[in-house]
């Protein structure tokens, strides 16, 4: 089944401080990576996607209902993976994705089933009979998708999952990502691009308090690389080059030798190399220009 | 209800309960041996065993909802007054089965005078005040903690129940003093420890007392938290109508306080005299009686003042036969009738009232109930009399489904006759033995032993102390007297604790 996502207009204000600024994109089944300098606005998104917080303006529609405007969010429809995972330490994985399927109303019959399943999908079999407050970094993180994904909802959203988490943590929570249910739209707001650079079906870049690209990763790389300007030189020179352009990318080459790519200001030696522009090199791009 | 478990489990998976727990068992090892005295004389040492569980509900509610500080929690549980609601069932879930410590104890080791079905009410007296009591902690716990959203919320909700606890060890002077105290309602009846009321409209006013407090406090929570218009109006009116609740509810409490004996009726010396004295009385959880005093007129009179407490209502009066209309206030009964020296005068009242009295510090006194009875005529005016010391003839047939005792003898079953200066009734869990040729009626929750042992010291420490009158200085040295009863009466009333009304010795006597 294809689900499908409509944000129109969403404004949220701090007092006068204005947040968002009519915020409006769709999305359908897939991945949809929300990218962000910190301060951007992403988590208040979040936030007021997963009703926590009131939006003075817009409405969130998924398969046609409105989320916001309902008398009750529907968590049973919307599953939530806040940055901070902190839940009653006393309590085993196994007794914690029990109450959340019970908070999301799931059948009975299915109960031990679902559950089961997701232990056995997120590598929770270990821990799972176990109190949280005995959970690694790692393990927390995978009970944490796990009770977004219980029930199965529609809309998955993931607010900064990898924060805190070490190198190889990480690669194992894309890999979880590439695992989610494609029949599910999972939003994932993040300001490490190479989370979710492998596996994202669509783009969404904020800045400023509203959004500044929304499309595929081809097209959002496609736009920027012919602003993309790459060269090498010298890391005496490298300080001397900064000042006329703006780097987005270093990359050491050898001992001396540091590959750069730009954007903007005076035009240096024309570049030979083969711009292999990155995801991260276009969302710099879009984020300094 | 899978909810409501599993926030069984987050209170109950965890130290500071299994430290509770311990706490309960030691001091219920400590307490038990009171159970050999009756249930409530447990049920009054367990407060603090009380209090110590209280304070982990206090604890656990505050740190359960403000476990809302985290995102995801705050996601799923979202409602915050659905999730209060569903602590609070949980929590009723654990301190009833915490109950089931003590409630063992009492089926297992209560006192073996105590009779199965009072068992079971107290039982249940002592479930209700554990429940509410404990519903009341949760309440100011999880209430305080969705309004004062910091560490400081421990503080506050340690505070406010700290003033119930406070009550609960001050004297019970007024209803409120009474109501505040959730551990106990009074409703026990000296000294009838293994038959004392239960189930009167005070018990349940109390009960509703601390209910109302609950829903104040549930109810502002419900204001300040709602989104929703709906809520907060709904919250807005429940406060309202609650916080007018509690103001009134006091003011209606049907305990009466014990009204010191009338003054006299007005005379030094009344120009009439009581020959004979008949009464038809009916004991129940009322007390319907109709007397019929015979007057000798010494004087010529115009008017015929009787005794007789204000709990009573008159229904009607009859003088020679023909109803006469009266005025009865202050323990006074007037009727204005005119008599010259000899007429014959016949006095009948019948009246009926609900006697449920409480002394200054708010302790059970006077009580006529289906089971347990305490009517000292000497002290109290729960008939139509006249002050005099001079003994009069009582014929008084009683119907009551409780063993009754009387300084009068009993000629056939429901029947008193006797000469004295007043009718004492006294029933309840009493037994009769005998010693030295003296028949004592003690309630069956006193020892024996123990009581013969302080009777016997007491008396000797009154006579010493030469306050009696020469007639009754003469019974207690000479122990002339034949019957000897165990009652209450106000303290200030007497403070000798013993009270000789012909051949019949009174007791004060209450472990």
């Amino acid at each position: 089944m294809t689900n499908r996502l409509s944000v129109e207009d969403v404004s949220f204000s701090y007092g006068r401080k204005e947040v968002l600024d009519r915020i409006s994109f769709t999305a359908e089944n897939g991945i949809v990576a929300l990218l962000g300098n910190n301060g951007a606005g992403k988590t208040t998104l979040m936030n007021v996607l997963t009703g926590l917080k009131r939006p003075q303006a817009g409405r969130m529609t998924l398969n046609g209902s409105d989320v916001l405007g309902a008398n009750t969010y529907p968590i049973e429809q919307v599953g939530y993976l806040p940055q901070h995972f902190d839940v009653y330490p006393n309590i085993t994985g196994y007794d914690f994705l029990s109450f959340v399927y019970d908070l999301k109303k799931g059948t009975r019959a299915d109960k031990k089933k679902q559950i089961d399943e997701l232990v056995e999908r997120f590598h929770l079999q270990s821990v799972i009979h176990k109190n949280v407050r005995h959970y690694s970094g790692g393990f927390k993180r995978r009970l944490g998708i796990a009770q977004a994904v219980l029930g199965y909802p529609p809309l998955i959203i993931i607010d900064e999952p990898t924060v805190g988490l070490d190198p190889e943590q990480r690669i194992e929570f894309r890999k979880h990502l590439s695992d989610m249910s494609r029949e599910s739209i999972t939003l994932i707001s993040t300001h490490i691009i190479e989370d979710v650079e492998l596996f994202s079906d669509q783009i969404i870049v904020l800045k400023d308090r509203s959004i500044v690209f929304d499309g595929s990763v081809d097209e959002i790389i496609g736009m920027s690389r012919s602003n993309i300007h790459v060269v090498e030189t010298t890391r005496e020179r490298l300080p001397e080059l900064a000042e006329r352009v703006t780097v987005i990318e270093e990359k050491r080459i050898d001992h001396d030798t540091i590959r750069v790519k730009y954007i903007g200001g005076e035009a240096v030696e024309a570049s030979e190399f083969d711009k292999e522009i990155t995801l991260e090199n276009a969302y710099v791009y879009l984020q300094k220009r | 209800m899978p909810t409501i478990l599993f926030y069984v489990k987050v209170a109950t998976k965890n130290a500071l309960f299994v430290l509770t727990m311990l706490f309960v068992l030691f001091f219920t090892y400590n307490v038990y041996p009171s159970l050999q005295t009756a249930v409530n004389t447990f049920v009054s040492f367990y407060v603090f065993s009380m209090i110590g569980f209280h304070l982990f509900l206090i604890t656990i509610a505050t740190y359960v909802m403000q476990r809302n500080e985290s995102d995801v929690l705050r996601y799923l549980e979202r409602n915050p007054v659905k999730k209060q609601f569903q602590f609070l069932t949980a929590s009723m879930i654990v301190s009833l089965a915490v109950a089931l410590v003590p409630v063992t104890l009492m089926v297992l080791l209560t006192n073996e005078l105590t009779s199965s079905a009072f068992l079971w009410k107290e039982i249940a007296h002592f479930v209700i005040i554990w429940l509410l009591s404990s519903l009341l902690a949760a309440v100011i716990g999880s209430s305080v903690s969705m309004l004062v959203k910091s560490k400081f919320a421990y503080v506050v909700s340690l505070v406010i129940y700290g003033l119930f606890v406070w009550m609960s060890f001050q004297l019970p002077t007024t209803p409120l003093h009474r109501y505040m105290n959730p551990f106990d309602n009074n409703m026990y009846l000296r000294p009838n420890h293994l038959s004392g009321v239960l189930w009167n409209v005070d018990y349940v006013f109390d009960k509703i007392f601390l209910l109302l407090i609950v829903v104040l406090l549930l109810s502002f929570v419900a204001f300040s938290v709602s989104v929703s218009s709906k809520g907060k109006w709904t919250g807005l009116v429940t406060f309202v109508v609650a916080l007018v609740s509690l103001w009134l509810l006091p003011s209606f409490s049907p305990i009466a306080p014990v009204s010191s004996k009338a003054d006299s009726t007005g005379a030094d010396h009344v120009p009439y005299s009581i020959e004979t004295y008949e009464m038809d009385v009916t004991l129940t959880n009322t007390l319907r009686n109709t007397a019929t005093l015979t007057f000798h007129v010494t004087e010529p009179t115009e008017a015929v003042r009787l005794r007789l407490d204000d709990v009573f209502s008159i229904e009607e009066v009859e003088v020679n036969g023909e109803k006469v209309s009266f005025t009865h206030e202050d323990g006074i009964l007037d009727l204005a009738v005119k008599r010259d020296v000899g007429e014959p005068l016949v006095v009948t009242v019948q009246y009926e009232g609900v006697v449920e009295l409480i002394d200054s510090i708010g302790f059970s006194t006077y009580y006529v109930t289906k089971r347990a009875i305490n009517l000292p005529g000497v002290y109290f005016d729960w008939y139509p009399t006249v002050e005099s010391n001079d003994p009069i003839h009582f014929e008084v047939d009683v119907h009551s489904s409780a063993p009754l005792y009387s300084n009068l003898d009993s000629s056939e079953p429901g029947h008193w006759s006797g000469v004295a200066t007043s009718v004492n009734v006294f029933a309840g869990q009493y037994e009769s033995f005998h010693s030295d040729g003296v028949t004592f009626i003690i309630p069956t929750s006193v020892r024996p032993d123990a009581f013969i042992a302080r009777f016997q010291s007491f008396v000797d420490e009154t006579i010493k102390k030469g306050r009696f009158t020469e007639r009754e200085r003469s019974i207690l040295e000479e122990k002339t007297y034949e019957r000897v009863i165990v009652a209450i009466w106000p303290f200030q009333a007497n403070e000798h604790l013993i009270e000789i009304v012909g051949d019949t010795m009174f007791v004060y006597y209450d472990e």
